[in-house]
């Protein structure tokens, strides 16, 4: 009853905490745009935290490259369990069109375990939208 | 026997732990919405607030080696345990667990004990962005306790009592008492703000300058508690502002009642108002506003509190 | 009181992108700043080199997400003087139409940012709200909310019907009265100002020194704008004004990106109603004669300068990038000295930083 209770509570109130690791800043831009009047995550009781250790779900933008790698792994070890990854565009789940690049290691998943990819470049705000509430409902 | 029954009864329940939590939890949801609608969002749905503290008590609860590890799971309780004492004194449309003469010195102190055990958190759990939130959070403390102080001075004054049941029950014999002393309330109502820790005063727990101030470490079991007593800590001042400033009471157990929970979310709804509107002043913008406004004006009020006083 | 260091970024708040300034505080105010940069170094003008030109323009384009049609406009153009490619009239007036709206959408973008920064949320919100209008404007023309994909080397990729150009006009004027809206708030809001104004200011000393460009040198008083002092493409047959402010400050930032933001729209307008017929784009050659170029574009934070090499081949020999936020990071050092934290959030802040591009 009370584990029900709980696992309600995380599907109706994950807080999300975002890093770009090294991307050109698209998709950010449409994640936050997430929280503007159109969109309106909060109706959901999906709120941005800026600690990291405040947060559930770690939205992971861009690919890795190598300068970023060490901070994001500091923030995932950060981050209370339970707790899970999303990656949002295209390079950041593979390393995409910056995949051959010298300064690139390629995807979020060369660092850190991904719960959830969503390919897209940018994605767009309802497919970001679409991502969480899928990861949310597979909690 | 049934004394101890009912005294217990009345510590959980009505006014005591479950009371206070629901009415923390809606009224920090109609804070949200009110904000919400405001920026020209819905907002959140009614049951927010609960799942946020029940997901946040099922998290890990993680802390860095530095951090004193008594002092961070105690605080938080120690604190909650002040708000909610606090609460039972407080009366809710004219029910209280227990007053007596002096209640209303208690309620102030045991309100302000969060803010240092805030200020102590930052310190227990280290961490550059905890320390800097901890000392602003002290600064902050010292600007708006002072005002709120004085602003509440002028009831009491004026019904010749400390205690906040007679406070209520004089205004009842004339008008809410904010119609004698706007300034005040309005006092009283900005040192809350800042009391609360909220926009434009959340300057303790920034969040685009130091992350969450004194609770960036802090997580799971102690972050929800904190949350908790943050809005256990609202719904008791605003009822203590609505019992000070706009305790008239009207016939009628159920129409007094609504009267009463009207008044206490249109405050909610002031609060909201106040904090979209502006944006966070600095820190030395505040002790400015708290000892160079505030203060002189919560001691006018109370000299023309005084006159009225002796002229009647 | 003691000294503190404390890490702004890679992830902080008020970053979006990451950079890391290692801020030394002695209570409130800041003694020492330590700027890192090169998180978001991907090496993308090497990758470009083992592109062909073709394939190169939508790489250019991920430089920025938030000036992504402007980087891309650049490079088109550099290429195009290079090959001499004769590029019809209307697909030049589009890509101008594109490169407006980005503007308004970058400016709109960064004053939400500065209010949610500053701490009043609802700006952000109301600044958003009605950037989701440009970014309507935007997908109809090209399909794309913040890439666009707009250009190729000879042209544009889109070519509106003037059903559709109707269509954003009407949501152009929509947009109009909204920012109108918004300039009231930044021209008047007690709060807003209060926290903005005298934060950061450069004089036109400052702003030589550190070579900084666009809104911010226009609001030290730098009364200088690519698009009127060096025209490019179709500006000369636009009339538009350009905004020039003295107070240096963050507030002034404000009012010459939001004032701009209202020029950006009636550009747009202007455009809109001048928009010749023909032909989008023409065919481009595979291969670019031996020659340099150096294109110049002003983008929504200041001038974008690119220098293109070719040897003959398929392949870029070298393109090199140069945008306008990197002087403004190192003047950030001595800019932060002795404000408080709090004040410091609004001057970052009120650069508009663009790390993605200044790395690459």
């Amino acid at each position: 009853m009370i584990q029900r209770l709980f696992r309600l509570a995380h599907k109706k109130s994950p807080w999300i905490l975002t890093y770009n690791a090294g991307g050109c800043n698209g998709c950010d831009i449409e994640l936050l745009g997430l929280f503007n009047p159109r969109y309106d995550i909060e109706r959901f009781g999906i709120l941005q935290q800026a600690s990291p250790r405040h947060a559930d779900i770690l939205i992971c933008t861009g690919p890795v490259t190598i300068k970023t790698r060490p901070y994001l792994e500091r923030i995932y070890e950060q981050i209370p369990s339970p707790k899970h990854v999303l990656v949002v565009g295209s390079c950041g789940c593979t390393g995409g069109i910056f995949k051959n690049a010298y300064n690139v290691l390629g995807g979020i998943d060369q660092v850190i375990p991904v719960d959830l990819y969503l390919p897209g470049c940018p994605c767009r705000p309802e497919a970001i939208f679409n991502a969480v509430q899928t990861l949310i409902d597979r909690l | 026997m049934l004394d101890w029954l009912l005294l217990t009864l009345q510590m959980l329940f009505f006014p005591g732990l479950v009371f206070q939590f629901a009415g923390a939890m809606v009224f920090e949801w109609i804070y949200r919405v009110s904000i919400a609608s405001l920026e020209g969002r819905i907002g959140p749905p009614w049951y927010q607030p609960l799942m946020d503290f029940l997901k946040l008590i099922s998290k890990e609860d993680i802390l860095p080696k530095s951090a004193n590890r008594w002092a961070a799971t105690l605080l938080p309780v120690f604190s909650m345990a002040c708000v909610f004492t606090a609460g039972m004194y407080v009366p809710f449309a004219g029910t209280v667990f227990d007053s007596f003469e002096g209640d209303l010195v208690m309620v102030v102190i045991l309100l302000s004990v969060p803010s240092l055990g805030y200020f102590l958190n930052g310190w227990a759990t280290g961490g550059s962005y905890s320390l800097i939130g901890a000392n602003r959070s002290l600064l902050q403390y010292f600007s708006y306790e002072v005002p709120f102080l004085t602003a509440v001075a002028g009831p009491a004054f004026m019904a010749g009592s400390w205690s906040i049941i007679v406070i209520k029950d004089y205004q009842s014999q004339f008008l809410s008492l904010v119609f004698l002393a706007p300034l005040g309330f309005l006092v009283a109502l900005v040192a809350l703000i800042g009391k609360l820790k909220r926009n434009p005063f959340d300057i303790p727990k920034a969040k685009s300058e130091i992350v969450a101030g004194p609770l960036t470490e802090t997580s799971g079991e102690s972050l929800a508690l904190w949350h908790l007593t943050l809005q256990v800590q609202a719904l008791i001042g605003i009822f203590l502002l609505v019992n000070l400033f706009l305790g008239k009471v009207y016939p009628g157990a159920l129409v007094n009642f609504l009267f009463f929970l009207g008044k206490a979310v249109a405050v909610q709804i002031l609060l909201g108002l106040i904090s979209v509107g502006y944006a966070r002043t600095s820190i030395a913008n505040l002790t400015d506003i708290g000892w160079k406004v505030l203060v002189p004006l919560s001691l006018l009020q109370f000299l023309v509190l005084v006159i009225v006083k002796g002229l009647a | 009181m003691s000294r503190l260091v404390i890490p702004i970024g890679p992830q902080h708040p008020i970053l979006k992108e990451p950079i890391s300034l290692k801020v030394e505080v002695e209570g409130e105010n800041i003694t020492h700043v330590d700027l890192q940069i090169g998180f978001v170094h991907r090496g993308i003008e090497k990758l470009v080199e083992s592109l062909n030109w073709v394939q190169a323009v939508p790489l250019i384009e991920r430089i920025c997400g938030i000036c992504s049609h402007v980087h891309t406009t650049t490079y088109c153009q550099g290429v195009e003087q290079l090959a001499g490619i004769e590029v019809p009239k209307r697909a030049l007036y589009l890509r101008t139409l594109m490169c407006e709206l980005e503007r308004i959408h970058s400016h709109l973008l960064w004053l939400g940012i500065v209010g949610r920064n500053i701490g009043q949320e609802a700006m952000f919100m109301y600044a958003w709200r009605d950037r989701e209008l440009v970014m309507d404007v935007m997908e109809a023309f090209s399909g794309g909310r913040v890439s666009h994909q707009a250009n190729t080397i000879g042209g544009v990729r889109f070519d509106p019907s003037p059903a559709e150009t109707a269509a954003a006009q009407k949501l152009l004027a929509e947009l109009e009265s909204k920012v109108v809206a918004l300039r009231n708030i930044v021209e008047h809001s007690e709060s807003f100002i209060s926290r903005t104004a005298g934060m950061g200011v450069m004089n036109r000393d400052d702003i030589r020194r550190y070579g900084l460009l666009g809104p911010v040198a226009r609001a030290s008083g730098v009364d200088f704008d690519l698009r009127r002092d060096r025209p490019y493409s179709v500006y000369p047959e636009l009339d538009f004004k350009v905004i020039v402010r003295r107070e240096g400050d963050v507030w002034a930032r404000a009012m010459v990106r939001v004032e701009e933001t209202m020029q950006s729209i009636a550009i747009c307008h202007h455009i809109i109603n001048k928009l010749p017929g023909g032909a989008v784009s023409v065919k481009a050659p595979r291969r670019v004669p031996v020659g340099e170029v150096i294109s110049r574009t002003e983008a929504p934070r200041g001038e974008v300068v690119y220098y293109i090499r070719s040897e003959g081949g398929e392949h870029p020999a070298r393109v090199k990038v140069r945008t306008p936020t990197l002087p403004t990071l190192a003047s950030f050092p001595e800019l932060l000295q002795g404000v408080s934290i709090a004040d410091m959030t609004v001057i970052i802040s009120g650069a508009d930083l663009c790390i993605a591009c200044a790395d690459r």
